[in-house]
């Protein structure tokens, strides 16, 4: 199972709440706010963690947790280049990178080897930029399993969860995809 | 506050958020923000605190955590509203 979140820094900063008491209060543990006041650039910690909690969530929620909005019961510690997040009994460890375009975060349950890719989008309409992220993650699948890439087909299951199939069978692969702003990404990884 | 005013006024505080312009021209109270309207998770909390400002109410983390469609707003910024 996997999980990842981009954000679009420039879309991201446009919050009109970022960074004020309310708006920490309502996401951030008190031990994620510490972290966030003392860096020299909290608004990328912000987002950071942000990224961290999302991808963490999606992979609860394939885990088996109910989606609900509560980003503050998702709970980051720092491990060195890691986030370990945890939320009730569920746990996982997620890796997160930043430039100053985007922030994305990225984590895996199986051991088996990831393929993704984040990069930069053609359209600013969102039904075009789901439909480029979901075309990236086909081709991806097509030249894996060496299928023909117009017969792969994505679809949501349950909860959101998005599911990869080719001539109607379930492909043996968990992924996870996702867009904010300019950017996008999407990352595939064996079940 | 009846309740097609208070639809409007929430319309007023998601639209510039919203990323599906047909789903927010059809919002009904079932319209989820962010299924139908394609709203970006990390802008939900900014329409919780714009809809704190804009009804003069506190919404606790339990609240937030309900609000996920146009109904469960609705009904919860009427109860703390009622209860005010």
């Amino acid at each position: 199972m996997i999980g990842n979140d981009i954000v679009c820094l420039s879309t991201a900063n446009r919050s009109k709440h970022i960074g004020s008491k309310r708006f920490l209060d309502k996401i951030f543990t008190v031990e994620e706010q510490v972290m966030i006041v003392n860096s020299e650039d909290p608004n990328l910690i912000i987002w950071k963690l942000w990224a961290v909690k999302e991808s963490a969530y999606k992979l609860f929620v394939q885990q088996g947790f109910q989606p609900e909005f509560a980003p503050k019961k998702i709970i980051c510690k720092k491990a060195n280049e890691h986030f370990q997040v945890s939320m009730d009994n569920f746990k996982t460890s997620v890796d997160c990178i930043a430039n100053t375009k985007f922030v994305y975060a990225q984590t895996i349950l199986e051991k088996s080897k990831v393929i993704s890719s984040c990069f930069e989008l053609d359209s600013n309409i969102y039904y075009n930029q789901s439909q480029q992220v979901s075309l990236a993650l086909k081709k991806n699948a097509s030249l894996f399993f060496q299928i023909d890439v117009r017969l792969i087909q994505l679809n949501k299951a349950k909860n959101n969860i998005p599911k990869l199939s080719y001539k109607n069978t379930f492909l043996p692969v968990n992924v996870s995809l996702t867009h904010h702003g300019s950017f996008g990404a999407f990352a595939v990884v064996l079940a | 506050m009846e309740k097609t005013v208070l639809i409007e006024k929430l319309k007023v505080i998601i639209e510039p958020y919203i990323q599906d312009e047909d789903a927010f021209k059809n919002l009904t109270e079932t319209t989820d923000f962010v299924k139908d309207l394609k709203i970006n998770s990390a802008n939900l909390v900014d329409i919780i605190l714009d809809i704190e400002d804009a009804f003069d109410i506190r919404l606790e983390n339990e609240d937030m955590e309900q609000m996920l469609n146009v109904k469960a707003a609705i009904e919860i910024v009427q109860s703390k509203q009622n209860s005010k």
